[in-house]
């Protein structure tokens, strides 16, 4: 099996989720329609563009260096959720998969109690294990943001489940509006 | 060898209509939640025994990505509708327009990286999707990096003409970052046969915009990013006397194509890898590395004094003024 990856470690999540919280998301939210072009609206928001992909979702870097990709809403120019990636691990073989499952509930400890250092307490005290398909999660709606709910999680490929095909584990911040 | 010039092929009102409905016709047909999972399931089973994010780096590069001789086209970002404003993907745009040409040429046909067998199948996975990202627990930036690759491979199979639908190569998108860096190296299409389809575009200063017109410029630089090459500062270019401007242009085609070269030659002698190698600096930029180069690049003054003094590499570009139909709309 693969060393897990750590894109942001909890600190790094820490800083990039204080300064998340501190956006003004109905302005993210409504996109980047009226701006000459998504440089220039990244930029607004003090962000920098680092890349677009075919359905021109953006990835922007945050000045705390994380990264950000927001999912436009179908073909339009406005976004519906912000995903970042801290902590991944992929199993090569099915008999790997209990094991990535552990690591990334050995991890999620230290990412849960970043966030809620830079975001406050959750709305509901998150369970620490696996149910079914779905892995420990915290939402978040911080004081004095408007329009965003946060969430931290650990998201499992949705092979994890039968046992015979390799899966995967991560643990993200995904923002929705709110 | 003669090359059909394509891009002066307008993009009508007919053309800009069917662009909306292909990309309708896509919202139409993504997938619900309950079909997500069937397109996640879909490709688990493709990659039977291995983990899916391995299976598509290895499909990837086995996928059938052939272009027509007769052309290609590559796209990034959106342009938006003349009349009705409605905000349009270049590739919806890069696909209406290519069954426009088909059907006027049917024996000499243009494609689209989504129209070949691989980009095709591709498409079929929905890998963009916040909810296909989820269920296969993907990283956006391996995502990337399979898009990335996959454009590479197609561009690497281009023949003949190539044509661009972005009004610039915007730096960030893999048109700017990978495709158009191939084309501009390969033997079988090359800088000279890139043609942009739209005009530059239209929220830059008139002035920047006609110094951009030629394809030769283009194709081979970007505006937006000072920090990453391929650089030409708008900017600086605008405070230039039009010999110095041509100077300074030169001097930042001249160094693209360098840079081409060398990274033509590591290809070459990679034999079957496309590692690039490590990148030079990235040329001068800014008002003083501007006239810097002018003074180091002597002009020819008398085009200058003609006003003719648009920078032109030595293959001597065309500039293309478009139509009144294809102005009419412009990306943004």
């Amino acid at each position: 099996m693969s060393y897990a990856e750590i894109k942001r470690s909890p600190e790094q999540v820490a800083t990039d989720l204080a300064q998340l919280r501190s956006m003004n998301w109905a302005e993210v939210w409504a996109g980047d329609g009226n701006s000459p072009t998504s440089k220039d609206w990244a930029e607004s928001l003090g962000w920098r563009l680092a890349s677009l992909d075919p359905d021109n979702n953006l990835t922007i870097a945050l000045l705390s260096g994380g990264s950000l990709t927001l999912f436009r809403h179908q073909h339009s120019t406005r976004f519906e959720q912000a995903l970042a990636v801290a902590w991944k691990l992929r199993a090569r073989q099915a008999n790997e998969n209990r094991a990535v499952v552990e690591q990334a509930l050995a991890a999620w400890t230290n990412y849960y109690q970043a966030a809620v250092r830079a975001l406050g307490s959750p709305e509901h005290e998150p369970r620490a294990d696996v149910v079914g398909d779905t892995g420990p999660s915290a939402l978040f709606k911080p004081t004095g943001s408007s329009r965003a709910l946060f969430e931290l999680k650990v998201n499992l490929a949705s092979s994890m489940l039968d046992g015979v095909r390799p899966g995967s584990a991560s643990i993200r911040v995904l923002i929705h509006p709110a | 060898m003669t090359f059909s010039n394509r891009a002066a092929v307008p993009i009508t009102g007919e053309v800009w209509n069917r662009a909306v409905e292909l990309q309708r016709e896509r919202e139409a047909r993504r997938p619900d939640d309950a079909g997500i999972r069937r397109c996640a399931e879909r490709l688990y089973e493709l990659a039977g025994d291995r983990d899916v994010l391995e299976y598509l780096r290895q499909r990837v590069e086995e996928m059938d990505l052939t272009s027509p001789p007769g052309g290609s086209t590559l796209w990034a970002w959106r342009a938006q509708h003349p009349t009705t404003g409605e905000f349009v993907g270049n590739r919806y745009l890069a696909h209406a327009w290519a069954e426009a040409v088909n059907r006027a040429t049917p024996g000499d046909p243009v494609t689209v990286i989504h129209l070949t067998p691989g980009g095709s199948e591709m498409d079929l996975h929905w890998l963009n999707d916040r909810r296909t990202v989820a269920a296969l627990d993907l990283d956006p930036d391996d995502v990337k990096a399979i898009w990335q690759r996959l454009s590479e491979r197609y561009a690497e199979h281009i023949r003949g003409e190539t044509l661009v639908f972005s009004d610039m190569g915007h730096s960030q998108a893999v048109l700017c970052t990978t495709e158009l860096p191939v084309v501009r190296q390969s033997p079988e299409a090359g800088v000279n046969k890139i043609r942009f389809v739209h005009p530059p575009a239209r929220h830059l200063p008139d002035p920047v915009r006609r110094l951009l017109y030629p394809d030769a410029i283009r194709a081979r630089v970007q505006i937006d990013e000072p920090s990453r090459p391929r650089h030409l500062d708008t900017a600086a270019l605008l405070t230039l006397s039009p010999p110095m401007q041509a100077a300074y242009i030169k001097h930042v085609l001249d160094q693209v194509d360098l840079d081409d070269r060398e990274t033509a030659r590591h290809r070459f002698r990679a034999a079957g890898t496309t590692t690039p190698p490590p990148r030079r600096p990235a040329a001068e930029s800014g008002a003083e590395a501007a006239r810097r180069a002018a003074l180091a690049f002597p002009v020819n003054t008398a085009a200058a004094a003609r006003g003719g003094s648009q920078g032109t590499p030595s293959s001597q570009p065309s500039v293309r003024r478009p139509s009144p139909d294809e102005d009419r709309g412009h990306s943004r």
